[in-house]
């Protein structure tokens, strides 16, 4: 084999193809890429992805390890179950109670509504979550603690 | 005729069962979520072909794209406890050649977003790249030794639990493998034929062994140092064919380049050196835990004897004199990934050791094929196979089971090595 003719033919090409992908992926992002489409990618849920109304059926087995910058999600069901999760605030696009609640709904993948529509009795640090306080931010470390019915109790406590 | 037709079906017998063994239950273990790299590869695939922008987990210092969020695939925050994913974009941690495998397959499959790359998807086609490596040992083996050395390193290779649960493993060195196996097989063609194809096929393997990840450079390490062992000096040949081939794999290399560069200078050039100084994290004792610990993933074990023997066999080979090619290319193909290991350093993680185990494998072959051939190394040889043969036995038979046979295998052993030390004196 002639090793310099193999050599001219096979360089341009390379180059070819090297500048093709240069300006291909340059106009491509460009035209496609948009920070709806990252959201769309990151936070849109599967549709093969099994969908719970059994709110204690799946927690978040996460600690993260962000000082008080994190918030904890219980939910108390009437079968004596619990889903006991804690969220970093760093990862929640929306830190109000009503964002937070939102997004804990789409990473398990429930309807946001159940929790209204079954009448879950919620309480942020001990406070009743009401209408008028869902837009509110929330503090640091705090805990919603959600309830089946207005009677029951945080199981590993004595009482409420 | 008869005779080549039945090798060959012997020879795709051991492929078949390898990829049987690599998909039964792929989508299981090793545990989805245990390694959040295998949906990173797949999201920058995906994100690549859907909007143009890589876009994966990184979590290296110096990207000016960053976000945390929940991406709760295969319910990964339900089975391994994890923290929010650290995703960047444009993602430069690595080349994005097997993200496009994984990702791409992903997308002509119908997926759309990222919670879309279960498992149960992206592992498909590392598992059909994984038995492909299969077949490359073979070949080498059958090329260089035997058709036997190619069925006995097959089957060793296609069997072995910890590196079946590995070839499961969307690593991009699982991509890397088969192309430095293509490579070895390339280059010792090339030495014995002298066809200048050869020389091309090994450089074009090389370039995209580095579309992998940059590790694949161990592949141009290879080969410079079997040319420089063809050759036997820094002479004009050496430099003639190294010049070539280096025409041939660099220019592949560089599309790394032309694709960063479409995303910024600036971004390309930060997080290439940010890689660079990454922490250290094999450490001083690097060498005694490769031997020692074979990995999975970064805290799970598997002990296996195959790879340890391997390393025992790298080891003697080291002090003894090659006299055949197949010998010195496994042996330099060894001491360029473990320079490279040393090199590039980073983490212990199961993934980085995962190019030695075909190659310990080869020189497993290599070592048993030489000294049964030259009626050599005899001691050495009972040695290596009775730790073969206790760790497989102890896998299936508990203590106590085992003391029904406890006499036999003393008195047996023992008395052979007794008469093989007699024989040795």
């Amino acid at each position: 084999m002639n090793r310099k003719k193999f050599i001219f033919f096979y360089l341009p090409i390379c180059l070819f193809l090297g500048l093709s992908i240069f300006f291909t992926l340059k106009n491509f992002s460009k035209k496609n890429f948009s920070i709806e489409k990252l959201k769309t990618l990151t936070e849109s849920i599967s549709s093969k992805k099994d969908k719970t109304d059994n709110l204690c059926k799946y927690q978040i087995l996460s600690e993260p390890k962000v000082a008080d910058q994190y918030v904890k999600i219980n939910f108390w069901c009437q079968d004596q179950t619990k889903a006991r999760s804690t969220l970093s605030l760093n990862a929640l696009p929306d830190t109000t109670i009503e964002g937070i609640l939102k997004e804990y709904a789409r990473i398990i993948n429930f309807d946001y509504e159940l929790i209204s529509q079954k009448q879950w009795y919620c309480l942020v640090n001990d406070q009743e979550i009401l209408n008028n306080n869902l837009k509110q931010n929330i503090k640091p470390a705090s805990t919603i603690d959600c309830f089946e019915n207005k009677n029951l109790y945080r199981y590993d406590q004595k009482e409420l | 005729m008869i005779r080549k037709s039945f090798k060959i079906l012997i020879f795709l017998s051991i492929v078949i069962f390898a990829f049987y063994l690599r998909k039964r239950d792929y989508a299981q273990i090793p545990i989805p979520g245990q390694s959040v790299d295998e949906y990173s590869y797949s999201w920058v695939g995906l994100s690549l072909i859907k909007t143009g922008m890589p876009i994966g987990i990184s979590g290296i210092p110096g990207y000016q794209n960053q976000l945390s969020r929940y991406i709760n695939v295969d319910r990964l925050y339900q089975t391994v406890s994890s923290d929010p994913l650290t995703i960047n974009y444009p993602w430069m941690d690595h080349p994005p050649l097997l993200g496009l495998i994984t990702g791409g397959y992903a997308s002509l499959a119908g997926a759309n977003v990222f919670e879309d790359t279960t498992a149960l998807l992206i592992r498909r086609p590392i598992i059909i790249i994984s038995t492909i490596s299969v077949a490359l040992l073979m070949i080498f083996c059958w090329l260089n030794f035997n058709f036997t050395s190619c069925i006995i390193s097959g089957a060793i290779y296609a069997t072995t639990p910890l590196v079946v649960l590995s070839s499961r493993m969307i690593q991009a060195e699982n991509a890397i493998i088969p192309c430095f196996l293509t490579v070895m097989i390339c280059l010792s063609l090339y030495i014995n034929k002298k066809n200048d194809l050869w020389l091309i096929l090994a450089g074009v393997f090389s370039g995209i062994a580095t579309l992998f990840k940059l590790t694949g450079i161990a592949c141009y390490l290879f080969v410079f140092l079997s040319l420089l062992y063809q050759n036997g000096k820094f002479n004009r040949q050496f430099f003639k064919d190294l010049r070539f081939f280096l025409l041939i794999s660099l220019p592949i290399s560089s599309m790394f380049i032309f694709y960063g560069l479409a995303y910024g200078s600036k971004n390309f050039f930060t997080i290439l050196f940010s890689n660079a100084n990454r922490f250290y994290g094999i450490g001083p004792n690097a060498i005694i835990d490769l031997i020692r610990n074979q990995r999975l993933t970064q805290h799970k074990f598997l002990p296996e004897i195959w790879l340890i023997v391997g390393w025992f066999t790298f080891m003697i080979s080291s002090f003894k004199e090659k006299k055949n090619l197949s010998s010195i290319l496994i042996y330099i193909s060894l001491i360029s990934y473990l320079i490279i290991y040393i090199f590039f350093g980073s983490q212990p993680y199961g993934w980085y050791t995962f190019p030695f185990w075909p190659l310990l494998i080869l020189s497993l072959t290599d070592f048993l094929f030489n000294s049964l051939q030259n009626n050599q190394n005899t001691l050495i040889t009972f040695f290596i196979a009775i730790v073969l043969l206790g760790s497989n036995i102890s896998r299936v038979v508990g203590i106590f089971d085992f003391q029904s046979i406890s006499n036999f295998w003393r008195f047996t052993i023992s008395g052979i090595f007794f008469i093989l030390i007699i024989n040795q004196l």
